[in-house]
C-alpha cells in the first residue's frame, strides 16, 4: 500500500514508470532526482502520508526502501 | 488599541506547532514587507505584539502574522540543535553591553543605521584577530586577494542570491542619463518623505549591489572560467539591509568579514572546512572563551527557499561557530558552508583538470568575534590578561 502510493508520487515527480522503481532505487539512478528535487519529493510525501520527517532522517535516506520504511514507521503501517 | 498615532495589534500564537527562536526571527524580518508601515514587532511568550501606523486593520495584521508563522514554521524542522562540538569556560561574561563603553571611549563612532568607525585598542584587536585568520589561510596555501565594493546584480540573480535573500540587498544605482534628473539631484536640499519617490525616479538601472558577502567577488571573478583545486582568502566589507534588529556590534548593515573560499572536489572542500572549523574551536578554547559548533541555516527570506533550508539542515551543509556575549546570549560568529556544485554550476565555473568541481567558504564576522571577546575579557582591551593578549598577538 505504502509502496504503491510512494511509487506513484515518485513516478509523477520524475516522469518515470512505476515499474522501474524498486526498494533499491537511488536518486543517482533517476534522471532529474537532484538535491532540491529530492526535498520537493520529501515535502510531497509528507503531505500525501500526513507525516513529518526530521532533518537527520532526511539526511540518512539512501534509497526508496529507506523512505518506505520511514513512512511505515511513522504511519504505523 | 491606539498608542499616539500608532496602533498595537496583539496576536496569539497558541496552536501553531514548532515555533522556536529561528521562526520568530524569520517572521520579524518578513513582517515589514507584509504589514504596512510596521513600527516594531516583539514576541512575549505565545503572543506577538505588532506596532504599526494603523494603515492595516487588526484583522488584516492578525491574518498576515498567523499566515506567516504557519508558512515559516513548516519550513523548519523541530530537530534538537545538532551540536558537534562544545566547550564551556567558567569565566563570567560582562553583564552590560561593552559596545556602550567602547562608544563612550571613542573607539567606536556610530555613523548611523548600523555602520561604525573603529579606532584605538579595538581597531588594534580587529587587525590582530584578522592577522590570525590570514595566517591560518596562508598556512593552508590560500592565495590573498583584494576585492571591490559592489557585485553585479546579474551575478547575484544568476547565483540565486536575490531569490533567497531579497530583503538583504542594497542596490546601487547612478543618476540616470538625463540633464533634468541630474539637475533635480543637484538642487535637492532635503530627504523629506515626499522627496523620496522623486529621487528614485531620477535614478538609473541598479546594475550593482553592495556586496553581501566576500565570496561573491571571488566567484564573479571566475565566472565562465576554469579553476583548479585551491583556496583563496580576502577580507572585505559586507553590506546587508536588516529589516529589524540593527543592534550594536551584533547586527550591522556594514560589517567586516574574512573569508576563505575553497574550490575542488567534494572531499577536498569538506576537509578544508573541517580544518578551519577545528582551528576556530581550538583558538577560542585556547583563549578560554566558550564555543559551540552547530548545524545551521542561512537566513532565507520567509519560506521562499523552503527546499534549500531543509536541504541545508538535512545534509549539514552549513555549520556555525557560536560564541556567548554579554548577558549570556549566544551569537553566530563564523560559518562553514559547503555549496556542493550549486554556485559553480550556476556561474559556469569549471574544473581545469577535468575533475568534478564544488565550492565552499568559511567566513568570520569580525565585529561579532570582537563583541564576544570584549564580553569575555571586558572592554578595556589594554588591560586584558597577558595570556589573552599573547594568544591574540596583541
Amino acid at each position: 500500500m505504502i509502496t504503491d502510493k510512494l511509487n506513484q508520487i515518485i513516478a509523477e515527480c520524475f516522469k518515470v514508470e512505476t515499474g522501474n522503481i524498486t526498494r533499491e532505487t537511488t536518486a543517482e539512478q533517476v534522471p532529474g532526482w537532484d538535491s532540491i528535487s529530492h526535498i520537493r519529493l520529501i515535502l510531497q510525501v509528507e503531505k500525501a502520508f500526513n507525516v513529518r520527517f526530521r532533518n537527520q532522517e532526511i539526511g540518512k535516506m539512501k534509497n526508496v526502501g529507506d523512505l518506505v520504511d520511514l513512512i511505515s514507521e511513522k504511519t504505523g503501517g | 488599541m491606539p498608542n499616539g498615532n500608532k496602533k498595537v495589534t496583539k496576536v496569539s500564537l497558541r496552536g501553531i506547532e514548532d515555533i522556536h527562536d529561528d521562526v520568530h526571527k524569520s517572521v520579524r524580518e518578513s513582517l515589514p514587507y507584509l504589514v504596512k508601515n510596521l513600527v516594531s514587532a516583539s514576541v512575549d511568550g505565545d503572543e506577538i505584539e505588532v506596532t504599526h501606523q494603523g494603515l492595516s486593520s487588526d484583522d488584516e495584521v492578525t491574518e498576515a502574522v498567523l499566515n506567516l508563522y504557519n508558512r515559516i514554521a513548516s519550513s523548519f524542522r523541530s530537530d534538537e540543535p545538532n551540536v558537534s562540538h562544545s566547550f564551556r569556560s567558567d569565566a563570567p561574561l560582562t553583564k552590560s553591553d561593552p559596545f556602550l563603553w567602547l562608544v563612550d571611549a571613542g573607539q567606536i563612532r556610530p555613523t548611523g543605521n548600523g555602520k561604525f568607525v573603529y579606532s584605538g585598542a579595538l581597531n588594534e584587536l580587529f587587525s590582530a584577530f584578522d592577522e590570525k585568520l590570514r595566517s591560518l589561510a596562508n598556512s593552508m596555501g590560500a592565495v590573498d586577494e583584494r576585492y571591490p565594493t559592489t557585485v553585479r546584480t546579474e551575478t547575484l540573480i544568476d547565483a540565486g542570491y536575490l531569490a533567497s535573500f531579497p530583503h538583504h540587498a542594497y542596490f546601487s544605482a547612478p543618476v540616470q542619463f538625463s540633464e533634468e534628473s541630474l539637475n533635480k539631484v543637484r538642487e535637492r536640499r532635503t530627504l523629506n518623505p515626499e522627496d523620496r519617490a522623486e529621487i528614485v525616479s531620477d535614478l538609473g538601472l541598479p546594475a550593482e549591489v553592495l556586496a553581501p558577502t566576500v565570496c561573491y567577488h571571488c566567484f564573479e571573478a571566475r565566472r565562465n572560467g576554469m579553476v583548479g583545486s585551491g583556496l583563496i582568502t580576502a577580507i572585505n566589507k559586507c553590506h546587508r539591509h536588516e529589516p529589524v534588529d540593527v543592534n550594536g556590534l551584533e547586527r550591522l548593515t556594514t560589517y567586516w568579514m574574512r573569508e576563505i573560499v575553497a574550490f575542488g572536489q567534494g572531499e577536498e572542500i569538506q576537509a578544508a572546512l573541517d580544518r578551519m572549523a577545528q582551528w576556530t574551536i581550538d583558538f577560542f578554547q585556547e583563549l578560554d572563551v566558550s564555543v559551540d559548533l552547530v548545524a545551521a541555516n542561512d537566513p532565507f527570506f520567509a519560506d521562499s527557499s523552503i527546499e534549500k533550508r531543509i536541504f541545508q539542515s538535512a545534509y549539514e551543509l552549513k555549520r556555525e561557530i557560536k560564541l556567548p556575549v554579554f548577558g549570556g546570549k549566544w551569537i553566530a560568529a563564523a560559518s562553514f558552508n559547503h555549496h556542493q556544485a550549486s554556485i559553480v554550476d550556476k556561474l559556469a565555473i569549471s574544473s581545469s583538470n577535468d575533475a568534478s568541481l564544488e565550492s565552499g567558504c568559511a567566513g568570520w564576522g569580525i565585529e561579532r568575534v570582537l563583541l564576544a571577546l570584549v564580553s569575555r575579557f571586558g572592554p578595556e582591551i589594554n588591560s586584558w590578561p597577558s595570556h589573552a593578549r599573547t594568544t591574540l598577538g596583541l
